[in-house]
């Protein structure tokens, strides 16, 4: 029994690789061999130039996938047995989801994560230090995911096809996400220390969302009961009306929770400062809000 | 009994217990804009909760906290309520926090035993004054409902840890007049004030009317006075306090668990013997109504500070059960 299971990535891999068997709790009964013969999928893809994106990037609707299966341990070195708490190091960019599933222990990335990191994990913690991919926290349930760098799109989002996205955990994205975060959020908390793409909160049934830095574009469109806040501002959507300036008690709430447990530098001003208050969706149940920072 | 301690400063200690009961207790954590309306609220909630006997709960504050340590990092002061049963203590939490800290201004309301495994429903059955406007969040994995109020939001946990507690820790200063004991009595206070786990439920701390259980001629009186106590009864009662006995207060004290008590009554007595105090003692009822028992000499020999003297023969026999007010 070790510590850590250690994962160090042995060569840069072509395509995507799919490695939802790295999850702590099965790594906290295996042996070394038992982890290393655990199967990631990887992707070879043949993309037609007729079905290429117009713009030239890759699309994965342009290609084809051709899933197979290989040992976890050729792609990775293992280092380290039968314990729930898992490191790993190399360029993980392309390396999806990681921690899937996951229901306790603690996965520490040394860089950079692919997508779909901790899909509908219900426990534990996820650690990354540098930038994660599309749909991060898709339909989690419980557990937290930290990542120190930036987030792409849809973070905390929902499966396809699914009404309700998030339903529970935490999300903490120190730096910027990309659009659509918090789409059919119905519990939990995602916290954005820098920017916000357009379309964040979208359709949120309940939750929170807290933007640090300024929320783009349109923010709580189709908001049941959630509560968006944008402490570096965010356009109202015309199906808000203000309600009335004032300090909400569970913000203080969360920025003290925040500091605390995670760490995360609020300003004072944010904590003692006033929100002005818009109700809304109004073209849904109205019960949800957006605040907006005012002064402190 | 080498390291038992027989007087303090000269003062007598009695060989005797004090008997106390087992209870259920809830510590409440108030936080407000300032500290000023903390006080106001924790204040409001804890009035008229002395005993159990008439109160339904007894209630005091436990101490103030400074924000970096409460949890919306607000001035806070902590409430410990305790009541005879969970169902008790639960309704008068609801009762309590719903009309002196839902309307006080500015108040927010925390479970203080955020650790204890059994919980109890208060904000859950407190939301609905928000007639269908309340909204919950899930915070650190804890619930809490946000009702709305004039003047902006009460927010407030849906459920309180609560936990097995005791009350009717006591113990009683015998002075030569009624200032040197109420002198004595506030300096136990002062000295037992802001001690984590305990409160002093009786009003400043201190009781003046001691009781015994029953009466000896009202069938209906739980509690009446315990005649053995009081001074003007001397030449018509059995009485309990010997020579140059004037007055008499007690302190009585809940706290969260034995130590905690027994840590806080080492505090008061050794505050409380000082010149006018002639003797300590205890309430108890012969050891056969509260299983919790807190010797005096024994609380004592935990310490060796300077004044406490050995204990040799008891300075005073073992007084009849004066009774608690609780």
């Amino acid at each position: 029994m070790s510590s850590t299971v250690t994962l160090t990535l042995k060569d840069a891999v072509e395509g995507r690789v799919v490695a939802d068997a790295i999850v702590p709790s099965r790594f906290a009964t295996l042996s070394a061999t038992e982890i290393a013969h655990l199967p990631v999928w990887l992707a070879r893809h043949a993309a037609p130039p007729a079905l290429a994106d117009a713009t030239g990037c890759d699309t994965d609707r342009g290609r084809e996938a051709d899933h197979h299966s290989v040992d976890l341990g050729d792609l990775f070195s293992v280092r380290g047995e039968r314990s729930a708490v898992v490191r790993m190091q190399g360029n993980l960019g392309n390396v999806d989801a990681i921690g899937a599933a996951m229901s306790g222990g603690t996965i520490s990335i040394d860089g950079n994560a692919g997508r779909e990191l901790g899909r509908t994990m219900t426990g534990g913690t996820i650690a990354v230090h540098g930038n994660v991919g599309d749909d991060a926290g898709l339909a989690m349930a419980g557990g937290a995911l930290l990542v120190w760098g930036n987030a792409a799109d849809r973070v905390g989002g929902a499966l396809p096809g699914a009404s309700r996205g998030m339903t529970g955990g935490e999300i903490f994205v120190r730096r910027n996400v990309g659009r659509d975060a918090g789409t059919a959020v119905r519990r939990g908390l995602i916290v954005v220390g820098g920017d916000a793409g357009d379309g964040a909160a979208r359709s949120m049934i309940a939750g929170t969302v807290l933007v640090m830095g300024k929320a783009a574009g349109t923010v709580g469109l189709w908001n049941k009961r959630g509560t968006v806040v944008a402490l570096g501002g965010a356009a109202v959507p015309a199906a808000y009306r203000y309600a009335c300036t004032y300090h909400p008690p569970h913000l203080r709430l969360i920025f003290a929770y925040l500091r605390r447990a995670h760490g995360v530098p609020v300003d004072d001003r944010y904590i003692n400062g006033r929100y002005a208050r818009y109700c809304g969706d109004l073209s849904e149940a109205g019960k949800g809000e957006l605040l907006l920072w005012t002064e402190a | 009994m080498g390291d038992r301690l027989a007087s303090i400063h000269g003062v007598p200690v009695d060989d005797t217990f004090a008997e106390a009961f087992g209870m259920r207790g809830a510590r409440v954590i108030i936080t407000a804009a300032t500290l000023r309306w903390a006080r106001q609220a924790a204040t409001t909630m804890t009035g008229f909760a002395t005993s159990v006997i008439a109160c339904k709960c007894e209630a005091a504050i436990e101490r103030e906290l400074l924000p970096r340590v409460t949890p919306d990092g607000r001035p806070g002061v902590s409430v410990l309520v305790f009541a005879t049963d969970s169902e008790g203590l639960q309704k008068r939490l609801v009762e309590r926090i719903g009309q002196t800290v839902l309307t006080c201004p500015t108040t927010a309301c925390f479970d203080g035993l955020p650790d204890a495994p059994e919980r109890m429903p208060v904000g859950k059955p407190l939301r609905i004054f928000g007639d269908g406007f309340q909204a919950s969040k899930v915070i650190a994995g804890r619930r809490y409902w946000r009702i709305p109020v004039m003047e902006g939001e009460f927010l407030v946990q849906e459920d309180f840890g609560k936990t097995k507690g005791i009350g009717g820790g006591n113990f009683l200063i015998l002075g030569e007049s009624a200032e040197a004991t109420l002198a004595a009595a506030e300096a136990a206070v002062d000295a037992m004030a802001g001690l984590a786990g305990v409160i002093l439920p009786f009003p400043g701390g201190i009781v003046r009317s001691g009781s015994k259980v029953g009466a000896k001629r009202y069938k209906s009186m739980v509690a009446s006075l315990n005649d053995a106590y009081a001074p003007t009864l001397r030449p018509i009662t059995p009485s309990d306090l010997g020579d140059g006995v004037n007055s008499v207060l007690e302190i009585v004290l809940d706290g969260l668990d034995f130590e905690s008590i027994a840590g806080a009554m080492r505090i008061g007595i050794m505050a409380a013997c000082r010149p006018g105090v002639r003797r300590i003692t205890a309430g108890n009822y012969g050891g056969k109504l509260g299983p919790h028992h807190f010797y005096l000499r024994k609380i004592l020999g935990g310490d060796r500070s300077p004044g406490a003297e050995p204990a040799g023969e008891p300075a005073s026999p073992a007084t009849h059960p004066p009774g608690v007010a609780s």
